[in-house]
């Protein structure tokens, strides 16, 4: 004989036929012996019923077609839309579709390598510009000048940058890049009035010099040097930069050659 | 698509009661099912044709509303025709489609929740709900039955999501306990224990609106 307690637990699933069989005949008999409980089981059977009076209500069969019209529309256009997308395709040769697949990726890979040689870590350059010394030692090393130029007054104008924990340099790939472009067209590069005051007659930006006392270049028009200036990010961090025009000796354009020597001394 | 004779005549066969004609029924549904996913929008047409009575009325079981309803009915039709091609010949189509339109009601109350004011017992007292239940005039049994309608909507709305969905299954529908822990997708324990809740709290509803009417009557 079941506990009352126990059987009100079980009563919910005993009025819709749900409970196991094996409890079943537990719930029965004490049903027959228990009023309270077969009272309230007599509730749940109403509840029971009153429950299932939940009857929709008629739908509209014209409301069903207007429904089915918007499925199959709906299913026809995203059908379409997938046959036109593949028909859109479907002109091009498979062969021709690969080769298009093939040079997106090596684009894609070019594009990759690139951007890491940009992002090459210091140790890299400094390899290289060790190779490039053993090279041609009779080469006149430019990073002397950069010393002489700051020792002659023009401090601040040689930019020191700092060194990220790891070997990267911080900001350099903008900076390269910029140093690139400065050394395919040099003369683009406008001239900094107040750091430079050149003498009336020698260009700026064909001659180059050593500077003076006084911060100003002066710049002897026979001097067969090539002066790059970069404006960097921040206003008071210039780079000028003075190379002669064509090392002898050297497999690579003075340009070149010179844009390394910036990049290892950066 | 067309019809051809034979096929006229076995869906008029269908229509006819027995195990023969249920059988037959069966074999015409896949027959659609197999046509429906190489594409043919008229065997699709057929299928919503044959279900869409019994897929809206579980919709508005479960939403309480009829715009609600046939939103899920339809979206419930929109995945049928999307996902008809991993459908398994020989599987259940009946219990795959009521998934399917319980999933699509549920998204439909997940996305109406906050929109949605779910009626409470006191909402429903204020509303008049009770008094139509003291009523005994002929002329007001449609209003009496609509306000009874209101009653169990209200009722329905104070289960969750899960006891909801095995409650109309069960009791609404008359599905198995079994066949609703398949459509449910738990176990037939699992479903008999929200069963058990479920009733429970809408004897509990119930006993509290037949309080309020007695009190009213008083």
């Amino acid at each position: 004989m079941k506990h009352c307690t126990q059987v009100e637990k079980l009563l919910p699933l005993y009025v819709g036929g749900d409970l196991d069989r094996e409890a079943e005949p537990g719930v029965k008999s004490h049903l027959a012996a228990c009023r309270s409980c077969a009272a309230l089981a007599e509730e749940f059977v109403a509840s029971q019923q009153w429950l299932r009076s939940y009857a929709p209500p008629a739908f509209d069969s014209d409301s069903f077609a207007a429904s089915r019209r918007g499925v199959l529309e709906q299913s026809t256009r995203r059908g379409r839309s997938w046959v036109m997308f593949a028909r859109s395709w479907a002109p091009i040769p498979r062969p021709a579709m690969a080769m298009l697949v093939i040079a997106i990726l090596i684009g894609i890979l070019i594009a990759v390598v690139t951007f890491n040689r940009d992002a090459l870590p210091v140790s890299d350059s400094a390899d290289l510009n060790a190779k490039h010394q053993s090279n041609d030692k009779t080469t006149p090393s430019t990073v002397p000048a950069i010393e002489e130029h700051q020792a002659a007054g023009a401090e601040g104008l040689i930019p020191t940058m700092v060194r990220q924990p790891g070997g990267k340099r911080s900001s350099h790939g903008t900076i390269q890049s910029v140093l690139k472009l400065a050394a395919l067209v040099p003369m683009v590069l406008p001239p900094v009035s107040n750091t430079i005051d050149s003498e009336p007659g020698q260009s700026i930006a064909h001659g180059a010099g050593s500077s003076d006392a006084g911060g100003a270049d002066t710049i002897p028009a026979d001097t067969d040097m090539l002066r790059i200036e970069i404006q960097t990010g921040n206003p008071e961090i210039r780079i000028i930069w003075f190379t002669p025009k064509a090392l002898d000796g050297l497999e690579k354009p003075a340009t070149e050659t010179s844009i390394e020597l910036i990049q290892e001394t950066l | 698509m067309q019809l051809d004779a034979s096929e006229t005549l076995l869906m008029t066969d269908c229509l006819g009661l027995g195990e023969p004609a249920r059988e037959k029924a069966a074999e015409f549904t896949s027959l659609l099912i197999e046509r429906a996913k190489e594409g043919d929008t008229d065997a699709l047409e057929q299928i919503m044709i044959r279900y869409e009575q019994r897929v809206l009325a579980t919709a508005w079981r479960m939403l309480g509303n009829e715009a609600d309803a046939r939103d899920a009915a339809q979206e419930a039709f929109l995945r049928v025709h999307k996902y008809l091609k991993s459908f398994r010949t020989g599987e259940d189509f009946t219990g795959w489609l009521y998934r399917i339109v319980i999933n699509a009601c549920r998204d439909s109350r997940r996305r109406n929740f906050r929109n949605r004011q779910f009626a409470s017992l006191e909402a429903e007292l204020e509303a008049g709900a009770c008094d139509a239940l003291r009523s005994t005039d002929d002329h007001e049994a449609a209003a009496i039955r609509s306000q009874q309608q209101a009653l169990i909507r209200a009722a329905l709305d104070t289960l969750t999501e899960k006891e909801r969905a095995a409650i109309v299954m069960r009791d609404l529908e008359g599905l198995a306990t079994e066949e609703v822990a398949r459509i449910l997708g738990s176990s037939a324990t699992t479903v008999r224990s929200q069963i058990s809740s479920g009733r429970a709290k809408i004897k509990l509803y119930r006993d509290r609106v037949l309080k309020a009417s007695k009190r009213g009557l008083a």
